[in-house]
């Protein structure tokens, strides 16, 4: 890409809040899901979560 | 089920309960493991911490256990006393623990 043309844009911006130890799951359900931590566990239901 | 195995500890028949222990170890590490990566970002954070000690001393206890009733799963719990057994704990193709 032209270096002239990405010169004033941003690149990207992340928004990452602070985790904080809270609430986790059993050890029996953080590994059926992955995760001990509730907050991070974000199964994919198979379609557009888009709520209409 | 478990042809493959030889004489000595391998031989306990309490399939169940090995199973069981097995299955609390697997869930006991991954708690630790998962710990170990918040932590990694909050190392100051008591009840992480906390959390972390309590289940990296059932995950100790339980592999000590484990390795006492049916074998070493690792090497460095091994703990021979009359005969080497690592290298004839059963494999995962020979029903061991998968």
């Amino acid at each position: 890409m032209e270096q002239k043309d990405c010169e004033n844009q941003v690149v990207a911006m992340a928004y990452v809040p602070w985790q904080n130890f809270y609430k986790v799951y059993e050890p029996e359900k953080a590994l059926m899901v992955g995760t001990i931590f509730p907050e991070l566990n974000k199964p994919f239901l198979g379609r557009r979560m888009a709520k209409r | 089920m478990n042809q493959g195995m030889n004489q000595g500890r391998g031989q306990n028949v309490n399939q169940a309960k090995r199973r069981q222990l097995f299955s609390f170890i697997n869930r006991v590490s991954f708690a630790v493991n998962d710990i170990t990566l918040y932590l990694d970002t909050h190392p100051q954070d008591q009840d992480a911490i906390n959390y972390f000690n309590h289940y990296s001393d059932l995950r100790k206890k339980a592999l000590k256990e484990y390795e006492e009733l049916y074998g070493p799963l690792t090497i460095d719990l091994a703990r021979p006393d009359k005969m080497f057994d690592w290298a004839d704990m059963p494999l995962p193709w020979e029903g061991g623990m998968c």
